[in-house]
């Protein structure tokens, strides 16, 4: 096998877990010179499709070897974290306006990334009391509570708040927390993107308006932003949704539909109540979102008893 | 209750290529080419995740290993608890296969109609 071939071989083989990798690379690296596959220039699709998905299906059934308490904490951990980054999302183009909120849900992110449950329930309960404060029956006070933090008047928008919550209150109950894993730093490139993002849909947003910057109020800016960033939000939602159900059907991870599960469904309250409101794109997608739940409950169900059952 | 593990057709083609004695990984390919006419065309991801988890329930085991041009080269072989899910499974087809080779009345095969 030609050095150039085994290199891109080895990187389709950066699919599998790094314990498999150290077993098993060398062997398949073997087989694959000794089948005609080494002959070529680049590997066959074939053969890249197939090592794709067995190293992915490999990651799933090491995890699912420690137990089923290790897939919902992977999960889970996956989907309070996404659920987080798109709560921090939601308000960081006028993050400005809430530096408290900002570095709350900063913060939470840091303790789901190091495995601290407890923390970032803690943290979360706050942030969730904060935005809930209109609608408790006593008043919080205002010194500790009012300053840079959104306030709702809704339950179905303080649910997207509650829900990591809940999620963190069962991620720290022993049988899953001993699972949890510290997660690598580079998740922390996710708000970076989400920034990037936000200056992007602000400098088109300008230069839409670049008739005269004056002619765009705050007002017309701010609802730019806010669609802008209703796009930013569900598109990767979207793409989540189907690479999730594609991780299922093709490599029985079960895993990233959890999370996808976690992230989608709290909206979906929120969208019923708001359905007079919504644009028909809007309606659209949480049309599409009500019948992805159910499916991925379906998939979820589906991979861990084939990830069981089958050889 | 123990729940019953469903052999999928790669898994059993790896199994059945074991029968005549212990193989190599491109070796086990080649016989599952040979025994299914073709049809059964094993990659190399595909081969090892099977052998994989077949490994995992004891129904093959690694008996030994060589060194081909500096690179590793496993042998595999069946086990008796993987001798006895080959030949239930082997049973369980044959038996699906008999309701329609065991009938002498099946309707013919004629022109379709328009």
């Amino acid at each position: 096998m030609n050095p150039r071939l085994e290199r891109r071989y080895r990187r389709l083989l950066l699919a599998y877990p790094p314990q498999v990798r150290a077993a098993r690379a060398e062997e398949i690296l073997t087989t694959l010179a000794e089948s005609g596959s080494g002959d070529r220039r680049v590997p066959s699709a074939r053969e890249a499709w197939s090592l794709l998905v067995e190293g992915v299906r490999a990651r799933a059934r090491l995890a699912a070897a420690d137990g089923p308490g290790r897939i919902w904490a992977d999960g889970l951990q996956l989907g309070v974290l996404l659920l987080t980054f798109a709560n921090l999302g939601m308000l960081l183009w006028q993050a400005w306006r809430y530096p408290a909120w900002t570095v709350l849900l900063g913060a939470t992110v840091v303790a789901i990334l190091r495995a601290r449950p407890r923390v970032a329930l803690v943290l979360t309960a706050v942030a969730a009391l904060t935005a809930a404060r209109p609608l408790l029956p006593m008043r919080l006070p205002q010194s500790l509570f009012g300053w840079g933090a959104p306030a709702y008047g809704d339950w179905s928008t303080v649910a997207r708040h509650l829900a990591p919550v809940l999620l963190l209150a069962l991620l720290s109950l022993p049988v899953l927390r001993r699972h949890l894993r510290a997660r690598a730093w580079w998740w922390l490139l996710v708000p970076v993107a989400q920034v990037a993002v936000l200056v992007l849909v602000v400098v088109v947003a300008r230069a839409a308006g670049s008739i005269g910057l004056a002619s765009i109020g705050p007002a017309q800016l701010e609802r730019l932003g806010e669609l802008g960033w209703t796009a930013a939000r569900s598109a990767p939602e979207a793409v989540l949704v189907a690479v999730a159900l594609g991780l299922v059907l093709v490599a029985r991870d079960p895993r990233a539909a959890i999370a996808a599960l976690v992230l989608v469904a709290p909206g979906l309250g929120w969208a019923l109540e708001q359905r007079a409101w919504l644009s028909p794109l809007a309606s659209w997608y949480w049309l599409a979102i009500a019948v992805t739940v159910p499916l991925l409950v379906m998939a979820v169900v589906s991979a861990n008893r084939r990830q069981r059952t089958e050889l | 209750m123990r729940r019953q593990r469903s052999i999928t057709e790669p898994s059993y083609f790896v199994l059945a290529a074991l029968l005549d004695g212990r193989l190599h990984g491109y070796g086990i390919i080649k016989k599952a080419a040979e025994q299914s006419n073709g049809r059964v065309r094993l990659t190399a991801g595909t081969l090892y995740g099977a052998l994989d988890r077949l490994a995992d329930q004891q129904l093959v085991t690694v008996v030994g290993h060589e060194q081909v041009a500096g690179r590793t080269r496993r042998y595999y072989q069946l086990t008796d608890r993987g001798i006895q899910l080959l030949q239930q499974e082997a049973a369980r087809m044959e038996q699906a296969a008999r309701i329609v080779t065991g009938r002498h009345d099946l309707p013919a095969i004629g022109p379709q109609p328009a």
